[in-house]
């Protein structure tokens, strides 16, 4: 076997004698090796580059590496958490609007329905007395429950009332879809100002206000930039 | 599983995949644990493939974003090390496509040159091999030659796996390989004579 031949299977030799090359072949290479320094000191020598390339050293990255990763993967779960919205099209946010719903824990549906009673109580009450019920519930509604509430409220109104030059000229059935909905997170605010009236460091209550805060904002921001 | 609350044992006391499943849950002490345990050897890994340290920082960073997103598909049927290695290299070379890194080209019987000069090479060669001149020399073979030297002789890839990865056959990564192993020891014997005649100069201007 000439040396040409012997170093074109050198790597073949040294990374699997009997899987790549024949065993004849094996034996041809040793003897070869066995009379040729030279070609014997070049197997040692890439031998050697293949166990020293096992070993080399760890390189270490610039320790602002975790802190870049970590600040990515924080702002990926927060934005996962955050609840959602900006619908594609006009047609997808009915659909989304219809299928979005507003979950309550059993304390806070336990604290609804003793509003509802109340509200009924207060309604009885108010035939038999017109003037102290309604004024009470007047004053529910119009309280300030939330430390941001004004700002709140605030621009909520100046959206309702742009919003309300241009809703005579939408589609009925539109804009009987959304009155619904406003409707809806109206009625469940003032149930939460109801319980936090009385109990104004109910958490539970004031985070379902800024929740329906939240739904309503966002409906008014699709509605705009659909420009409906 | 958590490592908080229900759970008091230390992330260090975890396997990699206990501390998966705790990273698939939102786990961030879980996760910046396995970052611990791997970001020398994944970065590492990039820096050998790209050969720029700006660009395997860049993508050992992406690596362990996705890392993170994908974590929970672990289901520990290979080794965590395994499984990350192979997320690190398709990512690298994903990389090298995107930017257009052409790996040689060359045929399972490419010729490596001439013979008389490996062997006079050969028998002037250094005793052993100094690793720290080895890795600097890996960083100096074409993009081609160091992808394949990297995943089979560095990372441990099998022919069929690297050829697999690189959409190439097993006869041309075997040739590529063995032709980074000859470029590699022509640049580890070439760096030694410069050594040596720099040597002979100053004994002369003495």
């Amino acid at each position: 076997m000439e040396c040409r031949a012997v170093i074109n299977s050198l790597s073949d030799y040294l990374d699997s004698q009997n899987f790549w090359i024949s065993d004849d072949e094996v034996k041809q290479i040793d003897t070869h090796l066995t009379n040729c320094p030279a070609c014997q000191n070049l197997k040692d020598e890439l031998g050697e580059i293949k166990t020293a390339a096992r070993e080399l050293p760890l390189h270490t990255p610039p320790r602002a590496m975790w802190t870049k990763i970590a600040n990515v993967i924080e702002a990926e779960i927060s934005a996962e958490n955050a609840p959602p919205h900006q619908p594609k099209n006009a047609s997808g946010w009915w659909g989304w609007l219809r299928s979005r719903k507003f979950t309550f824990s059993l304390p806070q549906l336990a604290a609804g329905g003793a509003v509802a009673a109340a509200l009924i109580i207060a309604g009885i009450s108010g035939i038999l007395s017109p003037h102290s019920g309604a004024l009470d519930f007047q004053k529910a509604q119009s309280a300030l429950l939330l430390p941001e509430e004004r700002e709140i409220k605030v621009e909520l109104d100046r959206r309702m009332d742009a919003l309300n030059a241009r809703k005579a000229t939408w589609d009925p059935q539109r804009r009987a879809e959304f009155e619904q909905r406003m409707n809806k997170i109206d009625e469940s605010l003032n149930q939460c100002r109801h319980i936090l009236k009385d109990n104004p460091q109910d958490a539970d209550h004031q985070k379902e206000m800024r929740y329906l805060y939240v739904e309503k904002r966002q409906i008014l921001e699709d509605v705009e930039r659909l420009k409906w | 599983m958590t490592i908080d609350g229900t759970n008091n044992a230390a992330p260090n006391s975890l396997s990699d995949y206990e501390l998966a499943q705790a990273s698939a849950q939102g786990d961030m002490k879980a996760f910046e644990t396995i970052y611990e345990r791997h970001h020398r050897r994944v970065y590492s890994l990039c820096l050998r493939m790209v050969a720029n340290a700006t660009e395997a920082e860049d993508l050992a960073q992406e690596v362990f974003i996705q890392l993170f997103r994908k974590i929970g598909s672990f289901r520990g049927e290979s080794a965590f090390t395994t499984w990350l290695h192979r997320l690190t290299v398709n990512h690298v070379l994903m990389h090298f496509r995107k930017r257009g890194v052409r790996l040689e080209k060359t045929t399972e019987e490419g010729e490596i040159g001439e013979i008389q000069d490996y062997l006079q090479a050969a028998a002037e060669r250094p005793r052993f091999v100094d690793r720290l001149a080895l890795d600097k020399a890996i960083s100096e073979l074409p993009p081609g030659y160091r992808t394949v030297f990297v995943l089979h002789d560095v990372e441990g890839f099998e022919h069929e796996e690297v050829a697999d990865m690189l959409g190439v056959s097993v006869g041309t990564s075997k040739s590529q390989l063995h032709k980074a192993r000859m470029r590699l020891r022509e640049l580890l014997t070439r760096t030694e004579p410069k050594t040596k005649k720099a040597e002979s100069k100053k004994g002369t201007k003495k």
